[in-house]
């Protein structure tokens, strides 16, 4: 099955990127490709100037590593502490050894960066609760808290938002935008709102049943090309 | 207040169950005094007469008897199982079968009168509307004693194994198949009993208030709501328990039913240990169909559903 | 009258599965029970003690009421009654604990193997010729092995077991307790694999995205979320191995089933009934306790 076709585009580095379109459009496959965790069939995907099919499985974790990808909340484990779901974001740089460790008991440095971070994202009270008595816009911000303890180059997200309600879903993205700016890391995050986009993000990108539909700063992009994702989406379900 | 003594704070406060930290360890002690206490003989597993017995067991006790001339060749065997499976195996095998069937079906059936008395959310004053202004309401029985009453009903009926009851209703009723099946379908009652009252306190409540708020009272709601949720999900529980009903099948014979539990016994006692591990592979491969029959079964229900 | 009308309607189910299909199953099921009664040649008459069946019924469920406090014809036993079931509830107990030891060691480790999630390789990691052996070739061969290793500890009863080692090895306390291991490993090892096999992947694969290996994603995503449910049945394996250890000993194991077949050969029914309440009331214990620990794992 062909989920994306005919892209292509530069990502500058500290770039703030929307990606918008509908349920199915290729969104996460695509912010998949950027990490590494799916490898295109045909063409190239190069970070910083290497190609990731190229790289053997050892670069290619670490090259997943160094990127953040803040997933949806319920991707958390729901059932162990929030320090333990943040350090987790570190998982791929230590040994099984020094993993197990970090899991268990984590260490003094560990625990300081896992604080800063979760006060940084507005819930630094909550790093020893258990993750599912947290709010679902909470534990939205622990899965940000734990890409940023990768200490990574990049950020993506996979709709951030999708199960927050609309003022927290605003919150949520200006922080994300912030941190972003304030770490001067490229982001790149997947949306359904456009409005969010509008606000927050200088480039968006549309997609499509796979094919990007416009790409530009966001404030240059016609009203109608937004429209036409929203008409599109009525279409492809009928296709369907 | 710097961060490492917040940390420290946040630490010390965090949410604990003492309960689940006092059971790991509770567990985990006993478990290791189990091991080491001395009350199981490891070390004497491992003593020579041990062995000795074990290389008298392999080379002469299981070694096919009827072979001891012509030597070990799987034409041979084959035909001295045969012969043992046709004389006594295939039926004492069938009667295997249709015990734990007889049990099984007797166990369910009384489970499904019974579970619903177990589920707190029928055995309640207002089923299905629970933490409503309604519960504080005067009611004309004491449902929530009731439904403990009867939930420790069903553990008293599984807290005995069936091999006890078989043995003790065995003196009563005299040889025939009826301890077995008893003693299987009482053991069985607690466990399906159990499984089905939790099945439908599980259920979805919102289907069942919507129904109750339309007015349905508690039989109506039983039979044309809980009962068509539940229905598959207790049949998937009633072939679960047929697999085990089979495994105790086997063994029950031991007692002086005729499955093949008691030609198993009966090869023990006159030490025809080659007879007996013939038997326990015929259990074996009875207990492997009965898997199999429950898995597609149990398969069937799921796609139906 | 309307509303009466109206509320039978709404009693109507809203969804069955299939048009009666769950009727004619249960009503096959209902015949089939009725065939293996006429197969086995029983009748309702055979549920009727007889004669000297119906003394020793009465006799043994009048005692239920009145359990034995003190050895029942005390002759030539000294020591106290209640201290006799406490310490053959106490060695039952030890017998189980050490067979789920043993079996949750092994179970853990043959549930892993046997686990589909376990050998779910990363795709994208599938690089080097190694790899893709591994991914394609030796994890299923693993996997194969070691189902087939379970079945074959399932399908012989733990009973048969402790046969078999009696044959050959004799009477001998470690042996029965490896025969409840044996298949409890069985088991616990294909309801582990079952759990960790519908656990959501969500968490492993979030954990694969930030550069974790497939084990690393495995142990730290999948293992913890299956663990509750994981733990409960570990329990309630538990409570199985204390009845199958009782049991043991009808075999002369020195376990509760040992204490309650001499009584009940001697006739002595309240002594009997003491063992029985006594393994109730052990079941009762474990029931309100594992009953405590499920609230506190699904709060």
């Amino acid at each position: 099955m062909e989920v994306l076709r005919n892209l292509t585009l530069r990502i500058e580095p500290g770039e703030n990127i929307a990606i918008i379109g509908p349920s199915g459009a290729g969104k996460t496959t695509f912010l998949r490709l950027l990490n590494g965790t799916v490898l295109p069939t045909s063409g190239r995907v190069l970070s910083d100037s290497v190609d990731s099919a190229e790289l053997g499985p050892t670069h290619l974790r670490r090259l997943r590593s160094r990127v953040g990808f803040v997933h949806q909340e319920h991707a958390l484990v729901p059932n162990v502490r929030v320090v333990q779901n943040v350090v987790a974001g570190k998982l791929g740089q230590r040994s099984m050894w020094g993993a197990v460790r970090s899991m268990l008991s984590p260490t003094r440095a560990d625990l300081d960066l896992a604080h800063e971070l979760l006060v940084r994202v507005g819930i630094g009270d909550k790093l020893f609760q258990r993750t599912d008595h947290l709010s679902g816009g909470e534990r939205q911000r622990v899965a940000l808290a734990r890409a940023l303890f990768q200490e990574p180059d990049a950020l993506l997200a996979d709709e951030p938002v999708a199960s927050v309600d609309p003022a927290r879903a605003r919150d949520l993205i200006g922080l994300l935008c912030e941190v972003a700016r304030e770490r001067g890391l490229t982001l790149v995050c997947s949306l359904h709102d456009l409005l969010l986009a509008q606000e927050f993000f200088g480039r968006s990108i549309g997609l499509r049943e796979g094919r990007v539909q416009f790409d530009g700063a966001t404030n240059e992009i016609p009203a109608e090309a937004f429209d036409d994702l929203y008409r599109l989406e009525d279409a492809g379900s009928r296709a369907r | 207040m710097n961060a490492s003594s917040t940390i420290a704070q946040l630490h010390r406060e965090r949410p604990k169950s003492q309960l689940l930290r006092g059971s790991a360890l509770v567990l985990a002690l006993f478990a290791l005094w189990a091991l080491v206490s001395g009350e199981i003989a490891w070390l004497d597993l491992f003593c020579a007469d041990r062995l000795e017995n074990l290389k008298r067991f392999i080379a002469t006790d299981a070694y096919p008897h009827a072979l001891k001339e012509d030597g070990l060749s799987l034409g041979g065997l084959l035909g001295w199982a045969g012969a043992i499976f046709e004389e006594r195996g295939a039926s004492a095998a069938l009667r295997t079968l249709w015990i734990s069937i007889a049990a099984i079906v007797i166990a369910g059936g009384v489970a499904a009168v019974l579970a619903p008395l177990g589920a707190r959310t029928i055995m309640n004053c207002d089923p299905f509307v629970i933490d409503s202004a309604t519960d504080r309401r005067r009611c004309f029985l004491p449902w929530t004693q009731l439904s403990s009453c009867v939930r420790i009903g069903f553990i008293l009926l599984r807290a005995i194994p069936e091999y006890i009851w078989a043995f003790l209703l065995l003196a009563m009723l005299g040889p025939s198949a009826w301890p077995a099946i008893l003693a299987l379908a009482i053991h069985n009652t607690g466990i399906l009993c159990r499984l089905g009252a939790d099945t439908i306190e599980n259920l979805d409540k919102r289907a069942l208030l919507a129904l109750r708020m339309l007015g349905s009272r508690r039989l109506p709601l039983l039979f044309g709501g809980v009962l068509p949720m539940v229905l598959s999900r207790f049949l998937l529980y009633f072939f679960y328990r047929w697999e085990t009903c089979v495994r105790e099948a086997t063994v029950l014979g031991m007692l002086g039913v005729v499955s093949l539990g008691y030609w198993i016994q009966d090869a023990r006692v006159r030490q025809h240990y080659d007879e007996m591990l013939l038997f326990v592979g015929m259990g074996a491969a009875l207990v492997l169909l009965g898997d199999m029959l429950s898995l597609g079964m149990r398969a069937w229900i799921r796609r139906a559903r | 009258m309307t509303s009466t009308a109206w509320k039978t309607r709404v009693a109507v189910p809203a969804r069955r599965p299939g048009p009666g299909r769950g009727a004619i199953v249960v009503g096959l099921l209902a015949a089939l029970g009725l065939v293996a009664l006429w197969a086995l040649e029983l009748s309702p008459a055979g549920l009727v003690p007889l004669a000297g069946g119906r003394a020793i019924a009465a006799d043994f469920f009048s005692a239920a009421w009145q359990p034995a406090t003190e050895y029942e014809g005390t002759a030539g036993i000294d020591g106290s009654f209640l201290l006799e079931i406490l310490s053959a509830l106490y060695r039952t107990v030890i017998f189980a604990a050490a067979a789920m030891s043993l079996a949750l060691v092994a179970g853990t480790v043959l549930g892993f193997l046997a686990s589909s999630t376990w050998w779910a390789g990363d795709p994208a990691l599938l690089g080097s010729p190694l790899r893709r052996f591994f991914q394609s070739w030796l994890g299923p061969l693993v996997q194969g092995a070691t189902r087939i290793l379970i079945v074959g500890q399932r399908s012989v009863h733990e009973l048969l077991w402790a046969l078999l080692f009696l044959a050959a090895f004799g009477l001998n306390t470690a042996s029965a307790v490896v025969a409840i291991a044996i298949p409890f490993t069985g088991m616990l090892a294909k309801v582990f694999s079952e759990l960790l096999d519908e656990t959501d992947p969500e968490s492993a694969h979030s954990l694969r995205a930030v550069g974790a290996s497939p084990i690393k994603a495995f142990l730290f995503g999948t293992l913890p979320r299956a663990l509750p449910d994981m733990s409960a049945y570990a329990f309630y394996r538990l409570e199985c191995a204390v009845r199958s250890s009782a049991i043991l000993g009808f075999f002369g194991y020195p376990t509760i089933g040992y204490s309650i077949r001499l009584s009940f050969e001697n006739l002595h029914y309240r002594e009997v009934w003491s063992y029985l309440w006594a393994l109730i009331i052990l079941v009762l214990c474990f029931e309100a306790w594992s009953a405590a620990l499920r609230r506190r794992f699904v709060a």
